[in-house]
């Protein structure tokens, strides 16, 4: 059969006529009322606003507040070694099997926490604060020496006056931590005194870089009684400036946390690496917001010709027993 | 002397806790997680154990739990460690079943109070 001209169009426009058709029947089906929605028109806008709420949880009234817990556990559980390590066989028993259980704890379940404290530059274990104690004193501390691992020990009576002064030497890697035990002896004219025993660590440049102390009670004669020592948290904890950082236009912040035992305002001094002061200021603390600490900020203006290193250090001062009584520093570089 | 067990993530709390205890005469066991904690509770039967609230693998509370189902530990003293102050950490502690709870960062005094309290009867 040949295909004429004429024909050919007629039975196209029938063809497209129906598929016209067809397709205008499917449309009207799709808007007729019957068609099933997942949610009613007027509860649109409030899944709208859900679903972004979703996407960003801290914007929401009602978010719950996500634990690092929450965050820590993996979905899948860990198998668990407890079984095995029983010394006597158990029965079995309707009880579940002693394994750890990693259910993700409810929102809200788990208190906020707050950062760790650090352990302190110069941690004295023994003696602890007001320790009776006779000669010689034996002390145990924990802590990075200083410049060519040097470490001061002084040991001041209730006046002030140096009663022993000792330097010890360890042979160990720059920043590496190193036990101290030692023995002080003093000697006394009263039969006891207060005292305070103050540890230490000095840099190249003779500044201190950290020091500790505890007051005692020292005895002439007698038995030591030693308490237990509260000298292994830091007390004053330096949050700026951030050590090794270069800091520029004449003013530093210096801020953090302190756990001061008076409530006299903490000395702030900028050192350049002579050892000289090219800015001071007191910081007061906050009224304590954790277990006795409080914060303090202070700006300090400082006055350097040029890049310099230097160390900023926080200390407590002493009053009539020692020139200071906790110290933290932090050593960073400064430009005019 | 006790032998205590200490389980925190921190290295350096775990370190001044075992060099602190270790001056009054008892021994520290120490544990970084809460897997290790139950394998050393296990072997070394401790007299005392602290936990940090905050554990890598599991929440300090539920390690209490696990440890308090375990026959041959379900009567040792838990003491609940955490740099939280709010009223509600404490309570979640007891609650878990801790006997005792200590703020952080701990002061030595009170951990020395604690230990002989539950070990020198």
């Amino acid at each position: 059969m040949r295909w004429h001209p004429r024909c050919g169009a007629k039975s196209l426009h029938f063809v497209w006529a129906g598929i016209l058709v067809v397709l205008l029947a499917a449309c009207s089906a799709l808007t007729g009322p019957e068609l099933p929605t997942p949610l009613p028109p007027e509860y649109l806008p409030t899944a709208i606003a859900l679903t972004l709420e979703a996407g960003n949880p801290q914007i929401g009234p009602e978010a719950p507040s996500s634990s690092p817990e929450s965050t820590t556990i993996p979905e899948t559980p860990i198998p668990t070694e407890t079984a095995g390590l029983t010394s006597t066989p158990v029965p079995p028993t309707t009880e579940p099997p002693a394994t750890i259980s990693l259910e993700t704890p409810t929102a809200g379940s788990t208190p906020t926490a707050t950062p760790e404290f650090p352990i302190s530059g110069v941690q004295i274990f023994k003696p602890g604060d007001l320790s009776k104690v006779v000669s010689p004193i034996e002390i145990s501390a924990y802590m990075r020496p200083g410049d060519r691992g040097r470490v001061t020990l002084e040991l001041f009576g209730e006046d002030g006056r140096q009663l022993v002064r000792q330097i010890k030497t360890f042979n160990t890697t720059p920043g590496a931590r190193v036990n101290l035990n030692a023995e002080l002896e003093f000697g006394i004219q009263a039969a006891a005194e207060v005292g305070r025993l103050v540890i230490s660590a000095q840099d190249a440049a003779g500044r201190t870089v950290a020091l500790n102390s505890v007051d005692l009670i020292l005895l002439s004669l007698g038995q030591p009684d030693i308490n237990p020592s509260d000298a292994l948290w830091e007390d004053i904890i330096i949050q700026q400036p951030v050590a090794n950082t270069l800091i520029q236009g004449g003013t530093l912040v210096v801020s953090g946390l302190a756990n001061p035992d008076t409530d006299r305002p903490l000395h702030v001094e900028i050192l350049n690496d002579k050892n000289q002061v090219v800015g001071q200021r007191l910081a007061a603390v906050d009224r304590p917001v954790q277990d006795g600490y409080g914060s303090f900020a202070v700006e300090v203006p400082y006055q350097v010709s040029g890049f310099s290193s230097v160390r900023v250090i926080v200390y407590e001062d002493g009053e009539q027993m020692s020139p200071i009584r906790h110290l933290a520093s932090v050593e960073f570089l400064i430009s005019p | 002397m006790a032998r205590i067990l200490f389980v925190d993530d921190d290295p350096d709390t775990l370190e001044t806790m075992t060099r602190a205890v270790q001056i009054f005469g008892h021994q520290a066991v120490i544990a970084s997680n809460g897997q290790e904690a139950l394998v050393k509770a296990v072997s070394s039967q401790p007299n005392l154990i602290f936990i940090d609230m905050r554990l890598p693998d599991i929440s300090g509370h539920e390690l209490i739990g696990q440890l308090n189902r375990l026959e041959e530990l379900k009567d040792v003293p838990i003491c609940m460690l955490t740099a939280s102050i709010e009223q509600e950490a404490e309570d979640l502690a007891k609650a878990a079943g801790a006997s005792e709870y200590l703020n952080k960062p701990v002061r030595l005094q009170k951990l020395i109070e604690i230990i002989r309290l539950y070990t020198e009867t």
